[in-house]
């Protein structure tokens, strides 16, 4: 673009005050275009930074027999998540169907409801409230569903050839003792050579924590594995599926 | 504002234009030159596998007159690997070694085949015709046919990916 | 340069438009040089300068990706571990996505508080609305595009929820999924309509919405 300043070309009288006296508002070529650019700027460096440092762990690819994998909506859809927790059997409808249609119904005609030529916000108490009441449900339920979340959540990391393979070290030397996989092992507990089919990565973990969780009378004890050994073991085990 | 008004603000509004435009340029090469390279990436990685493929039994092949042999190979393709078939001929020298050539026309990349009748190998898009060496007689195209990087072992004949 | 310009001009005679264009006032309330509270005004255009960055990104990443099970995982682990500068580009799509979603909320939010909905902007409110959910949709159909476990998942999930809707419910889910599995055929129908249908029905808004801020100006201050 290469806007003609050339003095031949004065501006338009719509663009002139009426009264004469002068317009101090800025221009929007170049004073306010130079302000945008600037803005600009800073947000396109914001978010090259962003983009380095804010990364996101790798996942594997689509396995739709993976029942163990716990699914998660992109974040700002977090709290339309969480909210459908709370409508349970026939209610789902309330969730997925009157909310929805309900506030988008109220976006769009918002502006014929609304009609009065009131803008200062202290004589706008039911707008005022309930925007910010609309405001605090998406934030409070985003927040209680990463709190959920976090509680419920392990962090395991993903699986791959070196931790297959020092599982199934691991599993030689304790678990085998007990149990079997494969037609080898112990005959003492359950055999374990589809393990992966029945339970997941995370309950094989909890197991190994506490094998009480499977039943009070277990005779399991507590194996003396690091963190990173669990890990090892659990992903072993939970690609034992066939 | 008024005329006058607008001369005195002059330097200013310069300053600004100057500075709009400086925007306009960093916007261009910070988003120009990291795109480019995105985009050109793969055409500049050159690094073929240094692997020999064989492509035919060195008994098979016809004596004084080009053999023509089809050949399957893995090849990685972006972001997968490709069975890919290409074709060329192989010569026998009298002195016992061989010459691998290209089937590519070396015009714009048709496919020549041997013509037996008048020895020659023929190019059907231009008329592009080559010797039994490769040579190039006659027709546009620039160069003869290409030759691969080509040895005999084990009674089989390898080529290296990509022309010698 | 200016050679080419005059002969343009002289045929099209665009410069009073360019000239109308440069010389608008920015009224004081909005100008963030004069009032400080005027950055909120900043949200609407930030909004815009970063779904033209998405639409940049978009379309180079397009050059290496290919929406097929068989495909879409590998060509973006490509992209990714092989391109240059395919990590950067590809994370900025995403984070732009993110940062999208939060500027269009800020700008409704302004556009709420400041009540710059009312007569006689009730029709950019609902341009605006349409907007928001062009994005959310930017954001729903692009999360399974990488065909990975998060992806799969999310969009099986999602579409189950446009699945209970009564009577057109299961119609849409069938309508997005191409059958009643998540698969290739939602796969590709995912991706055209985030590279094809919402980009032509983004632009058309976008313009609406620009034209009418014009006509109208922005609106008064509290």
């Amino acid at each position: 673009m290469r806007p003609n300043t050339s003095p031949s070309h004065e501006r338009p009288a719509g663009a002139v005050p009426p009264s004469g006296h002068a317009d101090t508002r800025a221009p929007f070529y170049p004073n306010h275009l130079f302000v945008e650019g600037v803005v600009a700027l800073l947000v396109f460096a914001l978010l090259v930074i962003l983009a380095c440092f804010w990364q996101v762990p790798p996942e594997e690819m689509a396995d739709p027999s993976d029942s163990a994998y716990v699914p998660r909506p992109e974040w700002y859809f977090l709290f339309y998540f969480q909210l459908l927790k709370y409508f349970e059997g026939p209610l789902i409808l309330v969730g997925t169907f009157v909310l929805p249609l309900l506030i988008f119904a109220a976006l769009f005609l918002l502006p014929f409801i609304d009609r009065s030529e009131e803008t200062r916000p202290s004589k706008r108490p039911w707008a005022m409230g309930l925007g910010l009441a609309g405001l605090l449900a998406v934030a409070g339920l985003t927040v209680v569903s990463v709190v959920q979340d976090a509680e419920h959540r392990m962090d395991l990391p993903p699986i791959t050839e070196e931790h297959l393979a020092a599982g199934e070290d691991l599993f030689a030397r304790f678990c085998v003792l007990c149990h079997s996989m494969n037609g080898k092992g112990g005959f003492m507990a359950p055999d374990l050579s589809q393990i992966g089919a029945r339970v997941n990565r995370v309950y094989i973990e909890r197991v190994i924590l506490t094998p009480q969780i499977v039943s009070q009378t277990t005779i399991m004890s507590q194996i003396p594995l690091s963190d990173d050994e669990r890990h090892d073991v659990s992903a072993y085990l939970a690609r034992k599926k066939k | 504002m008024q005329a006058g008004e607008e001369t005195t603000k002059q330097p200013r509004r310069a300053f600004l234009a100057g500075g709009i435009k400086a925007i306009a340029a960093l916007f261009g090469l910070g988003l120009g030159v990291p795109l480019a390279l995105f985009s050109f990436s793969p055409a500049r990685q050159k690094d073929r596998p240094e692997e020999w493929i064989p492509i035919a039994d060195f008994a098979s092949l016809n004596d004084h007159r080009p053999t023509k042999v089809t050949y399957a190979y893995t090849r990685q393709d972006g972001w997968m690997k490709t069975e890919t078939r290409r074709m060329a001929f192989i010569l026998k020298k009298d002195d016992g070694g061989i010459t691998v050539l290209s089937n590519r026309c070396t015009h714009l990349g048709c496919g020549v085949d041997w013509d037996a009748t008048a020895n020659q190998f023929k190019c059907p898009c231009h008329g592009g015709i080559f010797d039994l060496e490769g040579k190039i007689l006659e027709g546009p195209p620039p160069k003869s046919l290409a030759r691969f990087t080509a040895k005999v072992e084990d009674g089989r004949v390898f080529i290296r990916e990509g022309q010698a | 340069m200016s050679k080419i310009w005059l002969f343009i001009d002289r045929r099209l005679n665009l410069s009073p438009l360019l000239r109308e264009m440069a010389d608008h006032r920015i009224p004081d309330h909005a100008n963030p040089l004069k009032k400080a509270s005027a950055f909120m005004y900043c949200f609407g255009g930030i909004s815009f300068l970063i779904l033209l960055l998405q639409l940049l990104t978009g379309m180079f990443l397009m050059l290496y990706y290919v929406p097929s099970p068989d495909h879409a995982y590998a060509s973006v682990s490509y992209i990714k571990n092989e391109v240059a500068f395919g990590a950067l580009t590809q994370n900025l799509h995403r984070v732009g996505a993110s940062a999208a979603v939060v500027m269009v909320f800020l700008h409704m939010l302004r556009v709420y508080f400041t009540k710059s909905y009312k007569n006689p902007r009730e029709l950019n409110w609902i341009a605006g609305v349409l907007l928001l959910l062009v994005v959310l949709g930017f954001g729903f159909t692009g999360y399974l595009l990488p065909w990975d476990q998060k992806a799969y998942w999310a969009t099986t999930v999602g579409v189950n929820i446009i699945e209970t809707v009564p009577w057109l419910g299961g119609f849409i889910a069938d309508m997005l999924r191409g059958g009643d599995e998540v698969g290739a055929l939602t796969l590709t129908r995912f991706f055209v309509i985030h590279v094809m249908f919402l980009p032509a029905l983004l632009l058309c808004l976008l313009a609406a919405h620009f034209f009418m801020v014009r006509r109208q100006g922005i609106s008064h201050p509290l």
